[in-house]
């Protein structure tokens, strides 16, 4: 018996033209909250995925309690008690909660005939140790991505694990939700079960674990230390390897400002709850509000998806009405970029270059109809100096760039329209502190040049220091209204008191 | 179950229009629900169930298999020119006729996963095997059917117990076992969870090849089942068996409410679905209705009940 549940001696992991990894090494304790720091792309989900066995190390050994073990696939991971919930969620939207829980003994072949009350029972007893209160014979496709959450460390803690890793529990769910989620967290390590915990947000980290590694490029940044020894700046400093601060924004005047947008008790088919606000020139307007709030609906009848019903809509004092997406984008100059990078921003597979041309198509068309690829190059390249997007060069894969750089492209393709009103939402979700910045300081030039811009963002940090207005929404409805101060803490229970009343 | 939850399933819509369409062939011909005719219904939809069941397998799984057919015909090809040729008894030809489906879906589940596993990778890799498991088959019969079959052979799917052919108890055992892998077992469930969500799947430690290849066997081998059937039922074996199979195939699964993309199956609504299918057939034969009209009819049909279905889930 070790006093380590899990050692990682020396871990290099190589892909090709990429080191991933460079000789890293931590161990875990048995029964302790150890946290897992580090930019995006400094290789802590490669880590995760080493540790559950779906990359082989290219040098180096992992042992799990003193013993050195060859962890050549998933289900290799699970026999040796290491639960993972992966940052995606990895859910099963055919199965039932209880199949979904007890997916370990279905995948592992573990029991060969499956015991529907056998597994009802277990999922029922699983989900208590969660704190989830869900029918076991329900569907999974309608719950909250925080239920989700909760749902896959159930089926981890199924297999009775000994080791959890949970990598970003918290990116996309609500504040409730996620409280609950660090309460059964803590709750597990009164049980003695070990965890890794990835998180991007610091006060969770701070909340939560008993000592941290960071990992930078790579590599390890100096020994794991315990939390008590760390506060957020010194970690930060870690992290990105020099002091940073994310930069608050001084406050503007909007007074005798244009309004440009401005919608008049308008609803949909959706949602029948009226809602009104205006936007001015130049002006950040930010939309706060839990996961869920009705944020993302509520753009979607702005620009025309889901078209609004009643109410009136005013594009620069003209009443319009915004069939599709389409004409919000080409005759109104709205351009809307969404929360879901990967699925709705970009097309992976394709280039940098060709994720622009895309939609700059009017640009570099010739008369004849011909894409010219000089001007689509020219294009790109004025985007990638200027929103400084770091990469190769324009022809790589949009897929292979960090989370940072993707939204920026995704910026990109919105400009390329020259916008007049641009709805940006959740930017810096997953993005590491130093993105964030520039991210924050590119809508900022971006407003400065007379755009208006609505941020639409769960970060009240966030909002607080980019927003000149903030609006709150709740279950579907605008529940306030807030010149913003710029100062995070009276902000914030302004926030938290229009939401709670 | 209350008739509300009945009412709104897919089972019941099916039925409803299966309902129909006897009403309408019983008034248009007298004699529709003859003794004769229904033996003869029974027969074919014992084979088309089959093949439903056999594609509802790789759909299930998130692939297509569209060599069915021609593995089909491969193993009764084989299957009768050993009984004419070598004198072969019959159960250990039936046997070599599995023997034929499973080594089929070995190299379709081989050919499969090299390619990648799921979706378009599926279907042209059995596009290419079906091509090449035809070409097998006209060599080895240079185009003509094997017509000595012996007598037992044919018995077994000719027979009848009571009113009911033989053929499809065969077809109704076979598929409560493709019911209880499903509902009971670990392998049906991995099947589908990795048909719903392959990556899903794969990090939850189910081995991506071991899937692939048991859908591919079990589907080749159900295939090969209905392969001989057919020879029983017309008491040769024709190297054109299966090369109608295709539509029906992906048609029976899917307006028996199997999900398309794959992870969801239901296998009692395959007989439905084979049933819709087997009463067209059969109707446009009595119909008289010109040969060259049926693909044109089974396509429409088809494409109105899917259209049919799509409404339905829209309005839930």
């Amino acid at each position: 018996m070790s006093e380590y549940i899990l050692e990682l001696e020396s871990i290099t992991k190589i892909f090709p033209g990429v080191k991933a990894l460079d000789d890293v090494s931590f161990k875990i304790k048995k029964g302790e909250i150890h946290a897992l720091v580090g930019e995006n792309g400094a290789g802590k989900s490669t880590l995760i995925n080493i540790i559950s066995g779906v990359f082989e190390p290219t040098k180096g050994q992992v042992k799990v309690d003193g013993r050195p073990e060859k962890i050549t696939n998933p289900g290799k991971a699970f026999d040796l008690g290491i639960g993972v919930v992966h940052q995606e969620r990895n859910l099963i939207d055919t199965f039932n909660v209880a199949e979904n829980i007890c997916f370990m003994d279905v995948s592992t072949g573990k029991s060969k005939l499956i015991d529907k009350e056998a597994m009802k029972q277990k999922a029922v007893k699983d989900m208590e140790r969660v704190g989830l209160d869900l029918d076991p014979g329900q569907g999974i496709e309608e719950l909250t991505s925080g239920k989700k959450q909760m749902l896959e460390i159930a089926r981890a803690m199924c297999m009775d694990s000994k080791v959890l890793l949970l990598d970003e529990p918290t990116a996309s769910i609500s504040l409730t939700e996620a409280d609950q989620l660090l309460k059964t967290v803590k709750q597990l390590r009164e049980e003695g079960v070990s965890i890794i915990y990835i998180s991007h947000k610091l006060e969770e980290i701070f909340e939560i674990a008993d000592s941290i590694t960071v990992i930078r490029d790579g590599k390890n940044v100096g020994q794991t230390l315990p939390a008590s020894s760390l506060d957020k700046d010194k970690l930060i400093e870690l992290m990105v390897g020099r002091k940073h601060v994310i930069e608050t924004y001084a406050n503007r005047e909007f007074e005798s400002a244009p309004v440009v947008l401005e919608a008049d008790e308008i609803s949909s088919k959706k949602n029948t709850i009226p809602k009104s606000f205006y936007l001015k020139k130049g002006e950040i307007l930010g939309w706060y509000g839990l996961v869920g709030a009705g944020r993302t609906e509520f753009a979607r009848e702005i620009i025309g998806i889901d078209p609004v019903r009643k109410g009136t809509l005013k594009v620069k004092g003209q009443e319009v009405k915004i069939g599709s997406y389409e004409e919000a984008f080409q005759k109104y100059k709205i351009c809307y970029i969404s929360e879901n990078r990967k699925e709705e921003g970009l097309f992976l597979q394709h280039s940098i270059t060709d994720n622009i041309g895309i939609i700059a198509l009017k640009e570099i068309c010739s008369r004849g109809g011909f894409i010219s690829y000089k001007k689509q190059d020219e294009i790109t390249e004025k985007y990638k100096k200027s929103l400084s997007i770091k990469a190769k060069d324009i022809f790589v894969e949009t897929a292979s760039l960090s989370g940072g750089n993707q939204q920026k492209i995704c910026i990109a393709k919105g400009l390329c329209v020259n916008p007049e009103i641009m709805i940006i939402d959740e930017p810096t979700v997953g993005i590491d502190v130093n993105t964030k910045g520039e991210i924050h300081s590119l809508i900022y030039e971006l407003s400065n040049q007379g755009i208006s811009v609505i941020v639409i963002s769960s970060d009240m940090g966030e909002l607080v220091q980019l927003a000149d207005r903030i609006i709150v929404f709740k279950d579907h409805e605008i529940k306030g209204e807030l010149e913003n101060n710029k100062d995070y803490g009276s902000m914030s229970t302004k926030v938290m008191g229009s939401i709670l009343l | 179950m209350d008739f509300k939850k009945i009412r709104k399933s897919n089972g019941f819509s099916v039925s409803l229009i299966i309902i129909c369409m006897i009403a309408v062939m019983c008034i248009i011909k007298r004699n529709y629900l003859s003794a004769d005719n229904i033996s003869a219904l029974l027969k074919v939809l014992a084979v088309t169930s089959l093949v439903g069941s056999s594609q509802m397998i790789s759909i299930a799984s998130g692939g297509m298999n569209v060599s069915i057919g021609s593995t089909g015909a491969m193993s009764a090809i084989f299957c009768g020119l050993l009984m004419q040729n070598a004198g072969l008894p019959v159960p250990a030809a039936i046997f070599i006729g599995l023997l034929t489906g499973a080594g089929c879906g070995v190299i379709n589940g081989l050919l499969i996963y090299r390619n990648g596993g799921v979706g378009v990778a599926s279907f042209l890799t059995t596009l290419a095997t079906n091509s090449v498991f035809t070409g097998i088959i006209y060599m080895i019969t240079t185009g003509h059917g094997v017509s000595k079959i012996p007598a037992s052979f044919v018995a077994i799917g000719n027979t009848k117990l009571g009113a009911i052919p033989t053929s499809m108890i065969v077809m109704l055992v076979i598929l409560i076992l493709i019911y209880l892998l499903f509902r009971y077992t670990g392998w049906g469930k991995q099947i589908l969870a990795f048909g719903a969500n392959p990556k899903s799947a794969e990090l939850y430690g189910i081995s991506r090849f071991r899937t692939i290849m048991r859908v591919n066997i079990l589907a080749s081998v159900i295939a090969a089942v209905a392969g001989m059937m057919v020879v029983m039922r017309v008491g040769t074996a024709q190297p054109d068996i299966g090369s109608d199979w295709m539509l029906q195939s992906f048609a029976a699964p899917l307006i028996g409410g199997t999900r398309q993309a794959g992870g969801k199956v239901n296998v009692f609504g395959v007989i439905l679905g084979a049933f819709v299918l087997t009463i067209i057939q059969n109707a446009l034969v009595h119909l008289g209705v010109d040969v060259y009209w049926t693909e044109l009819i089974n396509g429409v049909v088809i494409i109105v009940i899917m259209a049919l279905d799509r409404l339905r889930s829209m309005k839930k």
